[in-house]
């Protein structure tokens, strides 16, 4: 208020919005597509009592290793150093579809998970053979496989060599420390939810819009990372403000494509980008083991209906609402000027 | 107790590998004998092909081979991007090279291998095309007016549906106050930082094909690719080395990519092709481009009643394989209602044939469009009726009790916070 009275065009945009993420079979496979709505995971402790995970779900840069690492380590009780997730080798791994439509932690995560708890009753069924205990018994941590209120255990390391090493110790369990497990959505997918607030000044004269302010929460479910989410949130916003602001493959009357360099086509900067804050809530999925939701779409999801919204608040005292993105700044002084009673030339 | 990893703020153990240019990815591989590609493609939006003329390229210094489309066609099999779950949708064919149309700035006509990437550029610009330049359909409008773009295609609609619910006829005209807007939003694509690249190396003794390429889908491209060379899926390996970004521009069937798969067949030795950021623009997925008539329908309170949408999606000319040009569009039809209570819902949507670049899913497919709109009319709402715009959104967003869900347009909800996270945001922004 204060800086309108000032004769500024500020404005404030919120946006609520759903999201769908984590598909099963729904999106593709009942369509007759060769696409998996299915994702597997393999586990094995190695001599070394580290782990190998190898996943079907596939790493881009959001850092998907590093997020199933962090739900493996914590079911076998190692620590994230000593757990190797790999992927991208159809000749190696699991089959599965990979990471796309936020799928990558709700569907590749849970059947890590569940890769990992089967991978841990492997280890305790060896461990109680080699600690002449009971299964159940048998606590994973610290590295160790330790006999539940005793001081009787064995290092991962331990249990591992004797399973691949010295399986004559096995006294006929099946000497093995691996398990692939596979998971499906049982239903068609999981929802997130998130509300965002930008806050925008449109200079009158030219046109151009400034991102002064961006609040985001977001839902994605029981969060792995926070990190990892953020940086997912925050990259997803700048690709939301590109498509609001300046991104477009522009067609001439010919159908000539306009853009075709990063000279035209105009990706948003570190100068349009804002700092964002980011703030989250976790309501698990609820037909999902882990509980988590899918991040990566969420923030290019929000960003639009709050960029439009929040330059319309600004412009409505103008008399100008804009329906059409990218709100260039030649669309947007276009429009003042038309509400100004100013041709616009 | 090792303390939980699970919930940790901890750092990617791979960045500084990949931020000190230690990664791995498509172009840093070289194989043993390996040819580069570059393709001849389409200057026209609408072309009848009249003739190729290659010969001048096929004398060029390095050149190993100049594919046309044909040639391609007689190794690759035709493939159309068809769901079979959107009921009714149609599509051309696409193949590796056009072969008697081209229907896109950028789609590729011919391809040339040689001993550098150099070199293939060289030979293809002496590639001579003979083209015959047809009325380009670039608009709704067009595609509804104009000829056929593909003859597989009599009307130039891809597919058509409408959704209802409830009692949205009844709704609107019960309604104190109704709205009613244009939204329009335009076509934009993922730019990863790493572009679309490949390394096919093919075993002509084994028939065993080897295919690194920068992709979210390795088993799809294994499934695809076998069926579309006629090779045994287990003698397709599929590998991803490092990738550079994707935001679902690297999980679909490029014309470009099949044309280098086939040439590595065609010579038995390993072949790359890895897109410029100019062919990047021509040939990477578009996505967003749609038109959007809606109208809200209102209480004098702010309460929203009912949602009527008409959804025009115009796309590329064919529809993109194998994840189709048409779930943009659905999903639009089934996210307008957004996270709000509203009961009484109709929506058409049109996927209509374009002479621009193949259209498919980009990251968050279809909501931004969605939410744009819905979250625009709220504020609409809200400026005319004199409400608080943060009101009215609380006044319909779904509660917790009423979770699950199930939206006017058959989502169900499983779980969330829709209110609270509302609260949140006004709390957070002070």
């Amino acid at each position: 208020m204060v800086a309108r009275a000032a004769g500024r065009h500020v404005g404030i945009g919120l946006s609520c919005f759903i999201e769908l993420t984590g598909p099963g079979a729904q999106f593709y496979g009942i369509g007759g597509a060769p696409i998996s709505g299915q994702e597997g995971a393999t586990l094995r402790l190695e001599p070394s009592g580290a782990v190998t995970a190898l996943v079907g779900v596939t790493n881009q840069g959001q850092g998907m290793p590093l997020a199933l690492a962090q739900i493996i380590a914590d079911e076998i009780g190692v620590g994230v150093e000593d757990v190797t997730v790999l992927s991208g080798d159809t000749a190696m791994g699991p089959y599965g579809g990979g990471t796309w439509a936020s799928r990558g932690t709700p569907i590749g995560g849970a059947a890590t998970l569940l890769g990992a708890r089967a991978l841990g009753e492997r280890i305790r069924r060896a461990a109680a053979v080699l600690l002449e205990a009971a299964a159940e018994d048998i606590v994973l941590d610290g590295g160790r496989a330790t006999v539940r209120g005793s001081d009787r255990s064995l290092t991962l390391k331990e249990v591992a060599r004797a399973v691949h090493f010295r399986s004559n110790e096995l006294r006929g369990l099946e000497p093995s420390l691996e398990a692939t497990v596979h998971f499906t959505n049982p239903t068609p997918w999981t929802f997130t939810n998130g509300a965002h607030l930008a806050v925008v000044e449109v200079d009158a004269d030219t046109g151009a819009i400034a991102v002064r302010r961006y609040v985001a929460v977001d839902d994605c479910g029981n969060i792995v990372n926070p990190a990892l989410v953020e940086g997912q949130i925050a990259g997803g916003i700048a690709q939301g403000l590109g498509g609001a602001l300046s991104e477009w493959c522009v067609y001439d009357e010919a159908g000539q494509p306009l853009a075709t360099t990063l000279m035209e086509y105009a990706v948003p900067t570190a100068e349009i980008m804002p700092a964002v804050e980011l703030h989250s809530l976790e309501s698990p999925a609820p037909g999902l083991p882990g509980g988590f939701k899918g991040a990566g779409e969420a923030g290019t999801t929000g960003a639009p209906a709050a960029i439009l919204n929040a330059v319309n608040d600004a412009l409505h005292p103008l008399g100008v609402m804009l329906t059409d993105q990218p709100l260039t700044s030649e669309r947007v002084w276009r429009a003042i000027s038309l509400a100004r009673g100013r041709p616009a030339r | 107790m090792t303390a939980r990893h699970v919930g940790a703020r901890l750092k990617r153990p791979d960045d500084p590998r990949l931020l000190t240019g230690r990664g791995r990815y498509l172009d840093d591989l070289t194989l043993p004998r390996m040819a580069h590609v570059a393709f001849v493609r389409s200057p026209h939006a609408h072309a009848v092909i009249a003739g190729i003329e290659c010969d001048a390229a096929r004398l060029c210094p390095g050149v190993l081979a100049v594919l046309t489309g044909p040639e391609a066609a007689r190794l690759c099999k035709p493939y159309r991007g068809v769901l079979l779950h959107y009921a009714g949708m149609k599509t051309g064919a696409m193949l590796p090279l056009a072969t008697d149309h081209a229907r896109y700035v950028g789609e590729p006509v011919a391809a040339v291998a040689a001993e550098s990437r150099a070199l293939a550029e060289d030979a293809a610009a002496r590639v001579v095309v003979r083209y015959e330049a047809l009325p380009a359909v670039l608009t709704p409008e067009q595609a509804r007016e104009r000829p056929p773009i593909h003859p597989d295609l009599p009307d130039n609609v891809i597919y058509e549906t409408r959704l209802a619910a409830g009692d949205p006829a009844g709704a609107f005209a019960a309604a104190p106050h109704v709205y009613r807007r244009r939204f329009t939003t335009g076509r934009h694509t993922g730019v990863p930082m790493e572009p679309r690249g490949l390394v096919a190396d093919f075993d002509p003794f084994t028939r065993a094909l080897t295919l690194w390429i920068s992709t979210q889908v390795p088993h799809m491209m294994q499934a695809v690719i076998a069926d579309l060379f006629g090779l045994a899926e287990q003698r397709v390996r599929v590998i991803a080395p490092d990738v550079g970004g994707s935001f679902g521009i690297k999980i679909h069937v490029y014309q470009d990519d099949m044309a280098a798969v086939a040439l590595a067949l065609l010579l038995g030795r390993p072949v790359k092709f890895v897109a410029t950021r100019h062919e990047s623009f021509l040939s990477d997925i578009h996505a967003r481009e749609q038109r959007i008539d809606v109208e809200v329908a209102a209480e004098a309170d702010g309460t929203l009643t009912a949602i009527r949408a008409a959804i025009t999606a115009p796309v590329g000319p064919y529809s993109a394989f194998p994840r189709s040009s048409v779930v943009e569009g659905g999903q639009v039809l089934r996210l307008l209602p957004g996270p709000y209570r509203i009961r009484h819902y109709e929506a058409t949507l049109a996927v209509l044939a374009q002479n621009k670049v193949v259209t498919s899913q980009y990251r968050a497919v279809g909501h931004p469009i969605a939410a744009a709109v819905t979250e625009s009319m709220v504020d609409v709402v809200a400026r005319d009726l004199g409400l608080d715009p943060a009101e009215v959104r609380r006044r319909n967003l779904v509660r917790p009790e009423e979770l699950p869900y199930t939206s006017a347009a058959g989502n169900v909800y499983d779980s969330g916070s829709y209110q609270a996270a509302l609260e949140r945001l006004l709390e957070a922004a002070g």
